[in-house]
């Protein structure tokens, strides 16, 4: 079980740390939220929004930039691929004399 | 078209540039929750809280502009791909329909010969049939 999942975090490694920016993202977020909620002082809430909301809103980000650009990184290689199977396909140039 | 030597659609300078954004956002974040921890009155704390969201800013820009790069370059080897793409002959009409192929997942039908389907587990049919069940001609082959 351990093997397989080291196995698919080292192929998909962006997505997994996707999921792992979301999953941080979504804790810091609860954090944030609990350090807002035990005071009154919104001088004291301050910091809270800072280092959880900001913070959370900006591995959110993180993890959305590092799934889509698997995507890309997938199409890339299947770009890679066709232009390689095109390219056995093309008859070979007659140069010779 | 030459398969290309970049396993990523972008270019050397583009991913440092935007994970020093992210960095450079990250210390911006940072300082801002140590400088509005250090404040006593509510309204010291604003300029701290506007700096931290200037940093979210910078570094979300870079990361739609780093994705946008990615997004330019696929669609340009898209292009090239797509003009290099080898040409079927034109089917000549015939009293019976010829035989179009799908695979399992697939929402469109190609000629046996694309080069989308090689190497995939295929079902021939008719494409009459296959349009009934909502699958469409491939744009590439154009069977």
């Amino acid at each position: 079980m351990g093997k397989l999942i080291a196995l698919i975090v080292r192929s998909q490694w962006d997505r997994a740390m996707a999921i792992g920016a979301a999953v941080l993202a979504g804790l810091v977020l609860l954090i944030g939220y609990f350090g807002v909620a035990s005071t009154d002082y919104p001088a004291e809430q301050i910091p809270y929004v800072v280092s959880g909301g900001i913070t959370g809103i900006l591995l959110m980000g993180g993890a959305a930039t590092l799934w889509l650009s698997a995507d890309m990184r997938d199409e890339w290689r299947k770009l890679d691929e066709l232009a390689e199977l095109t390219r056995a396909q093309q008859p070979p140039n007659d140069t010779g004399p | 078209m030459t398969p290309s030597t970049r396993t990523r659609p972008w270019k050397p300078g583009d991913t440092p540039a935007v994970l020093t954004l992210n960095a450079v956002a990250a210390v911006g974040v940072l300082v801002c929750w140590i400088g509005s921890a250090t404040e006593v009155r509510f309204h010291d704390t604003l300029y701290w809280l506007q700096g931290a969201i200037v940093a979210a800013l910078v570094a979300s820009v870079g990361n739609g502009l780093w994705l946008v790069a990615g997004m330019r370059q696929l669609r340009a080897r898209r292009r090239v791909l797509i003009e290099t793409w080898p040409r079927q002959p034109a089917p000549t009409a015939s009293v019976q329909e010829p035989d179009v192929v799908t695979a399992e997942r697939m929402t469109t039908y190609h000629r046996p010969s694309c080069l989308l389907v090689a190497g995939k587990a295929l079902r021939s049919g008719t494409r009459s049939a296959l349009e009934r069940r909502q699958k469409r001609p491939c744009g590439m082959c154009q069977p």
